[in-house]
């Protein structure tokens, strides 16, 4: 692949007015953006007005970090004519550590980076962001899922008894 | 500073993490608050789910039945396959067994044991002895023309039901004349009526075994009562649960049948 095309830069733009310069290949990690780089090959300033600075930046660190991982996969492999499986398993391995510290944030944020992930079409990033989001639901009671998410219960106690009453099985003791 | 939060995550995040949750976490998150329950409830999540879970629910989804609402029924019915039996809360030693054996109109046994005193054959099955040598019962004429009863009544006459009344047609197994056996058919617990097939269902058995006295005579020795289920004798605790329906009346109504005779020619 010719190298050149990779060193593309171009601007992102924050809903705050922040300017991010990526290189091309780290911004078609975002299928919106990729898209919108295929029909129109000479943009180089694009506006996102739904995503703040904070995130996007964040959205760029996890694109470069995955874009970084697949050229040193892609080198390797290059190098050797073959890749070696326990090489890349501990690359992987990697890869899911760094995504795992990377998901350490509140759940604001995580909310944020959910929408963002979405606007843009990271795929990767959606998958992980929303497994972090089920997984903080997961096997936990409607007032921890409250705590959780900083949510304040406006059902009555009579509408909160008739939806538990339609699905008992649900709040069964675990088996 | 930062704009001020919404309360709650936006519906468009929880419409994506909405699809990858269980059912059963839906069902909680659905408590959360309103705007969850808009979104974990809704029709648009559920039909796929019914409809994977339940492929044959297309019908009654199109009829306007809310996939939420159907998915759970039909869950909570196959969860009930799961269920414990109801629990057991009849005891042997709160029974007494009287067995009868009538030659003709003529009483020959009478004896009322109480349930403890019934020597269990082995520890597993409901299946008990009772000797009668001690009583001397001698018989006189065939023994085809024998007839037996055996009820089952609580201590305190809280309860009494007919395990057998007045049975005859005792068959020898095997040309084995010492040993005679008589079966009846018993009545199935109200709620499963209509799974009973032939040889399917609940019997009562009562075995007669008849030896020789010392002067010669036909003498019956020894009584054998069990529970069958499709010729095999039922578990100890399954024969008490049996009881238990007929002597202690259906749970779920609360009340307690003083008699529970349900037997044929013994309604009261």
């Amino acid at each position: 692949m010719a190298r050149s095309s990779t060193e593309n830069m171009i601007t992102l733009m924050s809903s705050d007015g922040e300017e991010f310069m990526v290189t091309e290949k780290v911004a078609r990690e975002c299928t919106t953006i990729r898209n919108m780089l295929e029909d129109d090959c000479v943009i180089t300033n694009i506006p996102l007005p739904n995503v703040t600075s904070d995130i996007l930046s964040m959205v760029i660190e996890y694109c470069m970090e995955h874009v970084a991982a697949a050229e040193k996969a892609a080198a390797e492999t290059a190098e050797k004519g073959s890749s070696s499986a326990p090489a890349a398993a501990k690359a992987n391995k990697d890869l899911e550590e760094w995504d795992k510290a990377f998901m350490n944030v509140d759940v604001y944020t995580l909310c944020d980076l959910i929408l963002a992930a979405n606007y843009l079409n990271v795929s990767g990033l959606l998958d992980l962001t929303i497994q972090t989001a089920a997984n903080l639901i997961k096997g936990k009671s409607p007032e921890q899922i409250r705590k959780t998410f900083h949510i304040q219960n406006d059902l009555s106690l009579e509408e909160e008894e008739k939806i538990r009453s339609q699905t008992p099985w649900a709040f069964e003791k675990s088996e | 500073m930062k704009p001020e939060r919404p309360k709650t995550p936006p519906w468009e995040v929880l419409l994506l993490i909405s699809h990858f949750l269980q059912p059963k976490t839906l069902a909680k998150a659905s408590c959360v608050c309103k705007s969850w329950r808009e979104v974990f409830s809704s029709d648009h999540l559920w039909r796929p789910i019914c409809l994977a879970s339940y492929p044959c629910s297309s019908h009654l989804l199109v009829s306007g039945l809310s996939p939420y609402h159907l998915f759970s029924l039909f869950f909570s019915a196959s969860k009930r396959r799961y269920n414990h039996p109801s629990p057991l809360d009849l005891y042997l030693n709160q029974l007494f067994f009287t067995v009868e054996i009538f030659h003709g109109e003529e009483t020959l046994v009478s004896v009322l044991k109480p349930g403890e005193g019934a020597v269990p054959k082995d520890d597993c099955t409901f299946r008990f002895e009772i000797d009668l040598t001690a009583d001397n019962v001698t018989l006189v004429g065939g023994i085809g023309e024998l007839t037996v009863g055996w009820m089952v009544v609580m201590k305190g006459v809280d309860g009494a039901f007919a395990m057998m009344e007045r049975e005859g047609k005792g068959r020898t197994v095997g040309g084995d004349q010492t040993k005679l056996w008589f079966n009846e058919k018993l009545p199935v617990p109200g709620c499963c009526k209509g799974l009973m097939h032939d040889g399917t269902g609940i019997e009562a058995e009562m075995v007669v075994e008849i030896g020789e006295g010392d002067n010669g005579k036909k003498m019956v020795e020894r009584v054998g009562l069990g529970l069958m289920s499709g010729c095999r004798y039922v578990a100890l605790e399954d024969g008490l649960r049996y009881l238990q329906y007929f002597l202690l009346g259906n749970e779920k109504t609360g009340t307690r049948n003083s008699v529970a005779s349900i037997a044929t020619g013994w309604d009261l």
